[in-house]
């Protein structure tokens, strides 16, 4: 059974920086570190990338791998989320999680839009619980979207809103960052903020 | 925190509101081998002050990558961890040694058009001249 549920949202920034917060993966395991206590990528293909987020427990190494696509400009995908090491007992064993997130300018163009579209397949004796479900995970979204949100914020006091230079840089890295930079990047509209 | 827009069906992500503004002066005795510890000068500048083999040393709070709150950060062996990508400033000379992603991240630290792995960038935080009277540690 099919449960898909949204969260939508605004934030206090530029499509680009939202999405260069995303793609700059050397802060997940920093300033998401409560989530994201280590973060391995598995294989890479192109803008698809297959991660292992895992968690210890003593000796024991467990979490999640999942792909992760970016469908540039603005838009993430992910799906595949196994319980790792696989023996392990997990919701993702009953539950496919399959995750779209797209960021867009709002309305009057001055804030950027967060939408996340969550598509659930579960059991049927699963359903009752997929409430359960749609508010952990959207509790989640939002914690982590306030640490990143504070980290934006506190960007463009450092930088001026809008500023994606210090991303440029050849020794910064970022997922993805030549397709990156084919939409944000100088020689864009979006940089010279008339896109 | 999540905010409605008056008069309209929209949220809005706001940042975390700011804490209290870090002390004009700060206990010696409050620095430990692994604090660190914010203070306000006079200008308004924010140092990050930790201990470095025995005396406190005060670096500019604001880290030179992204602009992280470095007070917030951690300190090890007298070095400046900072707190959203894992950069590691000497305690020393503020000068950056290590990002901890060039080992974690190899598969995806590939070089491109737009990236060198083999780059590393010059970072260095600017310290700040302190001045201790009775216990006390303020920013000169």
């Amino acid at each position: 059974m099919r449960h898909t549920f949204e969260v939508i949202y605004e934030i206090d920034c530029t499509v680009g920086e939202a999405v260069a917060a995303y793609l700059d993966a050397e802060h997940y395991m920093f300033l998401h570190h409560s989530y994201t206590p280590r973060y391995e990528a598995l294989w890479r293909d192109g803008t698809k990338i297959a991660i292992l987020q895992a968690w210890q427990a003593g000796p024991l190494t467990m979490g999640n791998s999942c792909t992760t696509e970016y469908q540039p400009p603005s838009r993430f995908l992910n799906y595949d989320i196994k319980p790792v090491p696989a023996w392990l007992p997990s919701i993702h064993h009953l539950v496919k999680t399959r995750t779209d997130l797209h960021y867009y300018a709002s309305e009057d163009g001055q804030r950027t839009v967060s939408h996340l579209t969550v598509t659930l397949d579960m059991p049927w004796f699963m359903w009752p619980l997929r409430k359960l479900i749609e508010a952990r995970l959207t509790r989640l979204k939002i914690e982590k979207d306030q640490e990143d949100v504070d980290m934006i914020t506190r960007s463009q006091r450092t930088f001026g809103r809008g500023n994606l230079s210090h991303y440029f840089r050849k020794d910064i890295f970022l997922l993805h960052k030549d397709v990156f930079l084919a939409h944000f990047g100088p020689a864009t509209a979006a940089h010279d903020g008339t896109g | 925190m999540l905010k409605k827009i008056p008069h309209a069906a929209r949220l809005i992500l706001c940042p975390s509101e700011p804490g209290a503004e870090p002390p004009l002066r700060l206990r010696l005795s409050a620095l430990t081998q692994d604090s660190v510890k914010a203070l306000r000068g006079a200008r308004g500048q924010i140092a990050a002050v930790i201990l470095r083999d025995g005396k406190p040393r005060a670096f500019d709070a604001r880290c030179p990558h992204m602009g992280a709150p470095l007070e917030t950060g951690r300190c090890v062996s007298g070095d400046l961890i900072c707190p959203w990508h894992g950069y590691r400033f000497s305690g020393e000379s503020g000068a950056l040694l290590e990002n901890p992603n060039h080992a974690v991240m190899k598969t995806l630290r590939l070089p491109s058009a737009s990236f060198d792995p083999e780059l590393k960038p010059n970072y260095r935080l600017r310290e700040y001249p302190l001045t201790i009277t009775d216990g006390w540690i303020v920013l000169a």
